[in-house]
């Protein structure tokens, strides 16, 4: 089902978490709503689930309008940051818990306790926790605590899934293996998803799409590869990538550029005037052009993390595995042109 | 040889009190620091207690003292004479109604005052004030002036053109009257019950919402298990308290009108003051004591069917 949000605000008391957001989840998507804490992304979540007000604006549910309807009445299912199981209730009772509450849509009529059975069982299935159904979630794992919320969350075939930081509680390991689970549940079930997290490897590795919030404001929507590639903002282009993008104020003109130190590189850029110019780490490759000493450098075993000072800015660059390099040994590097952006210095939105 | 040296040589017990005490000591010490509740214990608890349960099988009598020893008559007249079988059945009357209804309207007022209403901290100290008065005597004097014949109540049935009902001396209101003092002090155990609700995590009911239960289904699915612990605690002490009620018939209504609130309270009190049978007033007072215990047992037997500990996870 499409969802649709029409100039979605909320504010708590003065401060403004959510601001106007207009955007589109498509039918079937696995959508990341993603951006630092306070961004207003699990209050967009909460808005959807209903069980928060919604200040102004819209939510649409296919065809139906819900900005009002209660939390029952959407037909969703949500898995909170922390589970929220039942504590009390076995694995089986908790994931029947919504179908108790529910009529079958097949029959019309309540669900019997063998239709209960047979649906518990299916879900159960689907997310791999048939074994534990008689255990209490106390005496399950992270991990397995997460499937339960999925499965409960699951079990009457919402229209809508919404995932509050589902993995943050879970260790490295387990975060991406459960990250794996989640886009392989939502593809076998098809469920329109959204996800909500502070992680941008989390986001890129299973979204369709990422929608990058700031403060309340959507900063860009793209798949996780355009955002990378075509950030429409420093923070955007901040925010995506592990090392960081680099940043420094250049001066751009003639094919070449001009740092604040004086050095001079050249790079086609077709743009004249002061810029702040962004490099990705992967955008230094080995050359005949500019030496660099380098003042540090992080092993990751796969490849090397090099930092090295640049006009007085410092520059992380990645460098692959066949040397080993140290801190003080001076290496050449260029620039690859096609991984470094332009940014107004003002506005910080991306002139190229 | 320093001063210390010299004082050793002379007092050899006070260098060795100057390293501290030895384990021996220290066990003194503890019993010593003790002893003040220690001796109040013994004497006003344990001595009672076991010389009741002696006295129990005597014909002990206030001014004559213990003269024979009657074996289990005492017990046995307990259970046959009509005067003290009708007190038991009138002490389970007024616990079985007493104890659920004081729960129950605990457990609402909490519920209410969980919400997050303006002033709602005003009300709760409202609600807890007769809690805080309640035990006295005094409390007992107003219940009785304002359910006697001409007390407030009735003038207030009369003024609003009711016929006055005479709740004292009517054998099935004075029970329920007695029995209305006690529910009215729920404050103590409303306040268990509030702080019960306020640890039940919010999100649950948030989930709850989400899987679509409607608040009752989420009170009874949710909140009351979470809450069980304290639902239970609030059961074993009400029943305990109940069995041993004492100042409101005995001050309300003197356990009339035809012992219809002598509970077994005043039967031990009746029989050891009035009719100075200090034997029978402890055989008394012996099975009440037996009756709650069983209770007692019974109820924490039957937390394993009802009761939710978090830290005992499907192991109970």
């Amino acid at each position: 089902m499409k969802i649709v949000l029409k100039d979605l605000t909320k504010r708590f008391d003065d401060a403004v978490a959510v601001d106007r957001l207009n955007l589109t989840f498509e039918d079937g998507e696995l959508t990341g709503l993603l951006g630092p804490s306070g961004c207003g992304k699990s209050t967009t979540l909460y808005m959807l689930a209903g069980l928060e007000n919604v200040t102004e604006g819209e939510i649409w549910f296919g065809e139906q309008n819900v900005t009002a309807a209660m939390p029952e009445e959407r037909n969703i299912g949500l898995v909170f940051q922390n589970y929220a199981l039942y504590p009390h209730m076995t694995v089986a009772d908790n994931i029947a818990f919504p179908l108790t509450n529910i009529r079958n849509p097949a029959t019309g009529k309540r669900y019997t306790r063998e239709e209960i059975r047979e649906e518990v069982q299916r879900t159960a299935k689907l997310v791999q926790i048939e074994e534990y159904l008689r255990r209490k979630p106390g005496q399950l794992s992270g991990g397995q605590q997460q499937r339960v919320a999925i499965a409960r969350a699951l079990v009457k075939k919402p229209k809508v899934l919404l995932l509050d930081e589902p993995l943050s509680n879970l260790d490295a390991r387990l975060r991406i293996e459960m990250r794996q689970e989640i886009r392989r549940i939502q593809q076998e079930t098809k469920v329109t998803t959204i996800f909500v997290t502070h992680d941008q490897e989390e986001a890129m590795s299973i979204t369709d799409r990422i929608v990058l919030m700031k403060k309340g404001v959507v900063q860009q929507i793209a798949p996780a590869h355009e955002m990378y590639m075509n950030p429409c903002n420093e923070f955007v282009a901040s925010f995506l990538g592990n090392p960081m993008i680099s940043y420094l104020s250049v001066r751009a003109g003639e094919g070449r550029i001009a740092l604040e130190d004086g050095t001079s590189l050249p790079l086609e850029t077709g743009l004249s005037g002061s810029y702040r110019l962004g490099i990705r780490p992967e955008a230094w490759v080995p050359g005949d052009g500019l030496r660099v000493t380098l003042t540090r450098v992080e092993q990751r075993g796969q490849d090397q993390i090099i930092e090295f000072a640049l006009a007085g800015q410092k520059i992380k660059a990645i460098a692959d595995a066949a040397t080993v390099l140290r801190a003080g040994d001076s290496i050449s590097l260029t620039l690859r042109e096609n991984r470094c952006y332009f940014f107004d210095e003002k506005t910080g939105a991306r002139v190229r | 040889m320093t001063k210390a040296d010299g004082a050793s040589a002379v007092r050899p017990d006070l260098r060795r009190r100057r390293r501290g005490l030895s384990k021996l000591e220290q066990g003194y010490m503890g019993f010593f620091l003790i002893l003040p509740w220690l001796i109040g214990f013994c004497v006003f608890k344990l001595y009672p207690f076991i010389s009741s349960l002696v006295y129990s099988f005597t014909d002990y009598d206030l001014f004559k003292g213990a003269q024979h020893f009657v074996g289990f008559q005492n017990y046995i007249d307990a259970f046959t004479k009509s005067k003290n079988v009708k007190a038991l059945q009138v002490t389970f009357a007024y616990a079985f109604m007493t104890v659920p209804l004081k729960l129950i309207f605990a457990l609402f007022i909490a519920y209410i005052l969980n919400f997050k209403i303006k002033g709602v901290g005003l009300f709760r100290t409202a609600y807890y004030v007769p809690s805080i008065l309640g035990g006295s005597v005094a409390i007992a004097v107003l219940w009785k002036a304002l359910f006697k014949s001409d007390g407030v109540v009735n003038t207030i049935l009369t003024m609003l053109g009711f016929e006055s009902i005479n709740f004292l001396a009517d054998k099935s209101w004075a029970l329920f009257i007695i029995c209305l003092l006690r529910v009215w002090q729920f404050g103590s155990a409303m306040v268990l019950f509030l702080a019960a609700l306020k640890g039940v995590p919010e999100d649950l009911y948030e989930a709850a919402s989400i899987d679509g239960a409607s608040k009752a289904r989420q009170f009874v699915s949710i909140t009351i298990p979470l809450i069980s612990p304290v639902i239970f605690y609030n059961l074993v002490t009400q029943l305990v308290q109940a069995f041993q009620e004492f100042n409101g018939p005995y001050i309300i209504t003197q356990g009339g009108p035809r012992n219809a609130t002598t509970l077994i309270s005043l039967i031990v009190y009746n029989t050891a003051f009035k009719d100075y049978k200090v034997g029978m007033s402890s055989a008394m007072a012996w099975v009440m004591f037996v009756i709650v215990m069983v209770l007692t047992l019974i109820s924490f037997a039957s937390q394993k069917k009802w009761v939710y500990y978090s830290d005992d996870d499907g192991r109970g």
